[in-house]
């Protein structure tokens, strides 16, 4: 009885490992540890405390964005206008606090922003039906548009006033050799990475991903589900941009772009699928993580700053060149 | 009101923008009860089920679940209510695992998060009432793993995860082979047991009279009759469903044998198949039988060169033939009808005119442009010659109904003034009175000179249909069964003897 019991129990912990190798994350997880070992090795600059914070903080904001995307993703849709929105966003907490406006309050409408530029293209894509790719790639122009006003195609430094010093702190600050941006980012990713997993709102976005008219004939509401997933894109771009805004104490009419590109490209390399239907939050921050490591390691070895678009995008083409033969094998 | 009947569909009533649909249907479902609905396409079963289950509302009249009047507004309330659907499409998340699937919509959740082993655990009970074919299915796999037969459990797992009382079966066996319907047929009877009152729609008749306890025939939005299954048979049945006689179900047979028009010799791709070799000849019609997964519809596409082959020859008209793609084949004379009209053969939200020009746009051409003239001419011509019925060639072929869909499937083909025309399950899916048509189509096609060879996985079209069978098992040529001999119960034997010899030479290696 006992050798039988036992027996099980190996074989559920090799079914476990097994799992736990086919799963993309893990994948992305050994390419990311070779990049690290390999660059160590060619350059002793990549493990200094200095350079591991700034890929660190460089990172955050793009991963806290990155756990909206895949939910974006799983639902079968995206969002192009993270970039704009997280702009706007920055833009509107450096505004208002140099007008007299409270930092904390700033920071609330910066928030505000976010959900009323994810509202807009959640109800136009969720009740309305348009096609994701069009109205969030206006909204990326319109957003981009009210940030070009606000600044006038230059850049806005944050005034002191009061409150100011708190609220930079949260950007730039660290604790110990730990940046606070960082430990705010590890929060919302670990939260977030549970709540998609576990959550029976977050399972409902994989219903209408991956079999939308059986989701709807199963009694979910798939109209205000897809609403709220760019509600949620929008809401985290606009923490995003108060982030932003704190860490760098300025906005400028660039502030932000392309982020959309950077976030979608590392959640396809970590797995999560373009179709709909499939996808975790730890893998799109994985993908994040090595993009920006991949991009560290090309300043390090002293690579040309023209070259890395071309890296990025040669990267994102192989990983999904990976993805569909790995998944031919199967089939 | 009858204690037993577990639900009532009373004077339903329906219209779709100016026709009417369903005229004043009343039917009974009794508990335990396994209820067949038939009818043409059009006739309204589906409409009726769809009232029924919530997906739309009646114009008129009331549905009663256990004696008290109910009012759907939605698909999730009749399920909620025990009303449970099967669609004949299978409607799974492809992505999500086989618990997540069959409580979508009432997942079990502990404050917000999906509670994974109360819904892994109550999965496995809901399966395990299937025996074998649910044990074999684990709740936490993914569905895109599992074969059609065991997505079907899902399927019907999904209806029974609320109370269920009334099950719908739309087609169910459609994409099923033998040994999977019976294994079906088997869970269905054992849902029935438990009282489950079930409606079973279908255009197979074998299966109504092997499965059900009650015929229910419809036409033309109407109800014709309710019979016990005892007390009818499938002729009764049919000719009340298309509402004439239908003498014949099939065309007149031929004995005259004109020229070869194709020799395939020593056809090979392993592991599917080997060493294929057979002939056709004008005025024939043959058939290419042999169970489900026996290889038939794999060596279709490779004489068609949709799939390599690795080694053998093909002939046309005495001819060696290189055919390394489609192109080349059609360009040889050799066209092939898919089984999967929806997936593989149509471009349904194209229009008819499109969908006939698709195959070969440059005999449509002038210097490069599309003459929709042309197309049109084509298309009404073939309207009138194959009986189709549409309102504008300019319409999706997707709002067509399967029988019309399937005749402009086989128009393309004939566009192409084919030598050799194979056809794949060239009625899946349509009703009595369009089957008939293409039967006597194909008789006429082959009496023009056209070589045909039609794959079925129904026995009784393959043996009322061809007058030549070539028996294929598990990738090889088995047999072959011409004239008088050509019944049902020869192929089978065929087929069983074939496989017992199997086993006694396997039997003999172990045992050498």
């Amino acid at each position: 009885m006992k050798s039988k019991s036992d027996s099980k129990g190996g074989n559920s912990q090799v079914s476990a490992w097994k799992k736990i190798r086919s799963m993309k994350e893990f994948s992305v997880l050994v390419i990311l540890l070779v990049l690290i070992v390999f660059i160590s090795i060619m350059s002793p600059a990549f493990l200094t405390v200095t350079n591991l914070r700034t890929t660190a903080i460089g990172f955050s904001c793009n991963a806290i964005i990155a756990i909206a995307m895949t939910l974006a993703l799983v639902s079968g849709g995206f969002d192009l206008s993270v970039g704009s929105v997280l702009g706007l966003s920055a833009v509107s907490v450096v505004v208002l606090t140099n007008n007299g406006v409270s930092i904390w309050l700033a920071c609330l409408v910066g928030i505000l922003v976010g959900i009323i530029c994810g509202g807009i293209n959640g109800v136009l894509i969720g009740y309305l039906n348009l096609n994701a790719f069009i109205t969030t790639l206006g909204m990326q122009q319109m957003a981009r548009g009210i940030v070009y006003v606000l600044t006038n195609g230059g850049s806005i430094g944050l005034q002191d006033a009061a409150g100011v010093e708190a609220f930079r702190y949260v950007g730039s600050g660290s604790v110990g050799n730990i940046p606070v941006l960082v430990i705010v980012c590890l929060v919302f990713v670990i939260i977030g990475d549970i709540l998609v997993r576990r959550s029976g709102l977050a399972r409902n976005v994989f219903f209408v991903g991956s079999n939308e008219k059986t989701a709807m004939l199963s009694g979910i509401n798939t109209r205000l589900v897809k609403t709220m997933v760019y509600v949620l894109t929008g809401v985290l771009s606009g923490i995003a941009g108060v982030l932003t805004a704190s860490r760098f104490g300025t906005a400028t009419s660039s502030t932000g772009s392309g982020v959309e590109m950077t976030v979608i490209s590392a959640a396809v390399i970590g797995g999560v699928s373009l179709a709909g239907g499939k996808g975790t939050v730890a893998g799109a921050v994985l993908g994040v993580v090595m993009m920006s490591v991949i991009s560290n390691i090309l300043v390090i070895l002293n690579v040309s700053v023209h070259w890395q678009n071309f890296i990025t995008g040669a990267i994102l083409i192989l990983a999904i060149i990976f993805d569909v033969l790995s998944n031919r094998k199967k089939n | 009101m009858d204690q037993n009947v577990v639900l009532k569909a009373e004077n339903i009533e329906k219209h779709f923008t100016g026709t009417y649909a369903l005229k004043g249907v009343t039917v009974e479902l009794k508990k335990g009860e396994i209820h067949a609905l038939v009818g043409e396409n059009g006739a309204g079963k589906s409409t009726l089920m769809n009232i029924i289950s919530g997906v739309f509302p009646a114009d008129a009249g009331s549905i009663y679940l256990d004696g008290e009047q109910v009012h759907f507004h939605n698909p999730n309330d009749a399920q909620m209510s025990g009303i449970g659907f099967v669609h004949q499409e299978l409607a799974l998340c492809q992505d999500l695992s086989v618990g997540n699937n069959i409580f979508i919509g009432h997942l079990p959740t502990a404050k917000g998060m999906v509670d994974n082993e109360s819904l892994n655990r109550e999965s496995r009970s809901i399966l395990n009432q299937f025996g074998e074919s649910g044990k074999s299915i684990a709740p936490e796999e993914l569905v895109s793993s599992l074969s059609v037969a065991k997505q079907q459990m899902v399927e019907i797992a999904k209806a029974l995860s609320s109370d269920c009382k009334v099950l719908i079966f739309d087609e169910p066996t459609s994409s099923l082979n033998e040994g999977e319907a019976r294994g079906l047929f088997r869970v269905i009877r054992r849902l029935a047991d438990q009282g489950i009152g079930i409606f079973y729609i279908s255009h197979k008749m074998e299966e109504i009279f092997q499965l059900c306890d009650t015929i229910t025939i419809m036409r033309d939005g109407c109800k014709i009759e309710t019979l016990s299954v005892q007390d009818t048979d499938a002729e009764h049945v049919v000719s009340n469903m298309v509402g004439r006689e239908l003498e014949n179900l099939y065309p007149q047979k031929s004995n005259k044998r004109g020229r070869e028009m194709l020799r395939v010799e020593g056809l090979t791709r392993k592991p599917v198949f080997e060493n294929i070799s057979f002939s056709t000849y004008q005025g024939e019609i043959l058939g290419l039988c042999g169970l489900v997964g026996a290889g038939r519809t794999e060596i279709a596409r490779c004489i068609c060169g949709i799939d390599k082959r690795q080694a053998g020859d093909i002939y046309v008209e005495g001819h060696k033939m290189t055919i390394s793609n489609c192109k080349e084949a059609a360009r040889a004379g050799i066209c092939y009808l898919t089984e999967d009209r929806k997936k593989d053969g149509l471009f349904l939200e194209m229009s008819l005119i499109e969908n006939m020009i698709a195959p070969q746009i440059d005999a449509f051409s002038h210097y490069g442009l599309v003459s929709s003239k042309e197309a049109e001419l084509a298309t009404q011509k073939y309207k009138e010659m194959l009986n189709v019925k549409y309102a504008s060639p300019f319409q999706n072929i997707g709002s067509l109904s399967g029988g019309n869909q399937q005749k402009l499937m086989l128009a393309k083909l004939l566009a192409m003034k084919p030598k050799v025309l194979i056809l794949d399950e060239p009625t899946r899916g349509i009703d009595v009175g369009a089957k008939a048509e293409i039967h006597q189509l194909l008789r006429r096609l082959s009496d023009e000179g056209i070589s045909i060879i039609v794959i079925s996985s129904e026995m009784p079209e393959t043996v009322g249909v061809c007058d030549r069978v070539v028996v294929i098992n598990v990738g090889r040529v088995i047999g072959e069964i011409a004239g008088e001999q050509l019944t049902q119960e020869k192929i089978v034997a065929t087929i069983s003897e074939f496989s017992e010899g199997q086993k006694e030479e396997s039997y003999e290696e172990q045992v050498g």
